[in-house]
């Protein structure tokens, strides 16, 4: 047999392999792991090779399937985990030095709910430490070696989008499943509040934090996001809402849906390549038979002033007593974010959260004109390792702001947020977000579907 | 605000290493004016944050 080809392989194209005899989970995980020999020397995307574990597992798939059982979603899938997630009998760091050698006795309930329904844990992906930042060193952009990945979640997206991984989880609590799908033209999508379950996810910012899949392809994001969806009584900020079919949802085409783009805020300022693919992206939903519309977005500024101060006073609040023991443990850029949190005043938290009962109901009424809203994921393309600012159209901004501007408002918000390629600026990928009303995934991810079959992009891989 | 940063981190009993305090106050001073946009929001009554205690009385109820 020749060996298989995992570079242009999805979770939806394997699937089919595996049930018409082509392909068994045994050698499809075998030629991960060899993508993972080829490329993490280079791409370090992989904190742990979870190797023997995952190959025990695929065998065990093979046999149940070879004495008939029926295949379940993800059989015998090899899926990737940010290593903010806990794994059972699979150590997580959580990228940092305070959890260096925990493994934890249970599965998170995401990954609970993968492996019920066939999936196999390859290993545990790098994530700036506790997600406390976008750049997740070290790993690398695998577009360019040169660049950063994004986080936190960055070696999910880089692990998916070299192909070291089918499909991966990661967790968004500023932007962090979406500005690494951006840099890196990878489909990463941050469900509604409530949504998917966080229990065993170590937490950022508990109002602010979600967990959703990152995909080569639409289509395995709603596959991933309707095996994980649901309430969990062990997170009691899941909603009881049902969990929909989000591949039929996605399927369902884009003709008539009525697409508000934001204003100036989310257009200005945006590299010239960024902008360009992104008024392409928007005449290309437009020749679908999307109805464009433009808008005001409510209160950004004090959205995102109010997301910092959540953030920080949260995440402070949360390491309050490990830092108090083991601050010079924590990495200085991520001590410096913990530090500022402690000075937050008390008043300051509350009036950041008061707000979120003004703006919400502003921007759930948006959705009364539009199904979905669009605007471009981030303001550039992947920079250099090493940047801390970004000029965009002669501005200097902080690569913090910059990366956190178009993604941190639905964080705050709680709306259903995905990003998906759409095109290429400099030779690395520029990311389209797609937002939708809450538990409005299925039109989210209906016209990123439409769109990554009408376009070529999708279909790109890095040459790593 | 040099005073107000070591005070805080005194009471909370945090670790402030005094070589760190100049470049802690800075940032303190330039979140303040990240923040500022906040302060100047009229806030109703009605927005207030606490609907999650009914929320987790009547999950237990459930």
């Amino acid at each position: 047999m020749s060996r298989l080809d995992v570079s242009s392989l999805t979770v939806v194209s394997a699937l089919e392999m595996m049930r018409d005899g082509s392909l068994t989970s045994e050698a499809l995980v075998e030629a991960i792991l060899r993508r993972i020999d080829e490329t993490d020397g280079r791409l370090k995307a992989y904190v742990t090779v979870s190797r023997d574990m995952a190959l025990k597992e695929a065998r065990d798939a093979d046999m149940r399937a070879s004495n008939g059982a029926e295949l379940r979603p993800l059989h015998g899938i090899p899926v990737s985990v940010k290593d903010l997630i806990e794994t059972k009998g699979i150590r997580t760091t959580a990228g940092s030095k305070l959890l260096s050698t925990y493994v934890p006795s249970r599965d998170a309930t995401v990954v609970e709910r993968l492996k019920a329904a066939g999936a196999i844990i390859i290993g545990k992906t790098n994530t700036h430490e506790f997600a406390l930042g976008g750049v997740t060193p070290p790993t690398s952009n695998p577009w360019d070696l040169r660049k950063i990945p994004g986080g936190s979640s960055g070696g999910s997206a880089a692990a998916v989008a070299a192909g070291s991984a089918l499909a991966s989880l990661g967790s968004d609590t500023g932007g962090s499943i979406r500005l690494p799908s951006s840099y890196c033209g990878t489909v990463g999508l941050k469900p509604t509040y409530g949504r998917v379950s966080r229990e065993g996810v170590f937490p950022e910012s508990w109002s602010l934090d979600h967990v959703g899949p990152i995909t080569r392809s639409v289509e395995d994001c709603a596959i991933l996001l309707s095996v994980i969806a649901g309430r969990d009584d062990l997170d009691p900020t899941t909603s009881r809402k049902p969990v929909p079919g989000y591949l039929s949802l996605a399927r369902s085409g884009v003709d008539g849906m009525r697409v508000g783009i934001p204003d100036d805020y989310f257009f200005e300022p945006l590299q010239k390549g960024v902008r360009s693919a992104v008024r392409r992206a928007i005449k290309e939903l437009a020749g679908l038979g999307a109805r464009i519309e433009r808008f005001k977005f409510p209160m950004v500024d004090e959205i995102i002033a109010a997301h910092a101060i959540v953030d920080y006073a949260e995440s402070s609040a949360y390491h309050e007593e490990s830092f108090r023991r083991r601050a010079k443990d924590y990495q200085p850029d991520v001590r410096v974010l913990l530090e500022q949190g402690f000075l937050i005043p008390a008043v300051d938290y509350i009036r950041a959260q008061r707000l979120r009962g003004l703006v919400l109901p502003r921007v759930k009424s948006l959705f009364k004109r539009f199904d979905i809203m669009v605007t471009p994921s981030q303001p550039t393309v992947a920079p250099a390792h090493g940047a801390t600012e970004v000029v965009i159209d002669g501005q200097f901004m902080t690569l913090n702001s910059a990366m956190t501007r178009f993604m941190a408002p639905f964080n705050f918000t709680g709306l259903p947020a995905l990003s998906v390629n759409c095109g290429f600026s400099e030779g690395l990928p520029v990311g389209l977000q797609l937002v939708g009303d809450y538990f409005g995934e299925g039109k989210i991810l209906c016209a990123a579907l439409a769109y990554e079959r009408e376009t070529e992009w999708g279909r790109f891989r890095p040459d790593i | 605000m040099t005073d107000l940063v070591a005070s805080t981190f005194k009471a909370l009993k945090l670790p402030l290493p005094e070589e760190r305090l100049a470049e802690i106050v800075t940032l303190a001073r330039e979140n303040r004016k990240a923040f500022s946009p906040l302060k100047a929001v009229s806030l109703d009554k009605g927005d207030e944050p606490s609907t999650f205690v009914l929320s987790l009385i009547e999950e237990d109820e459930e």
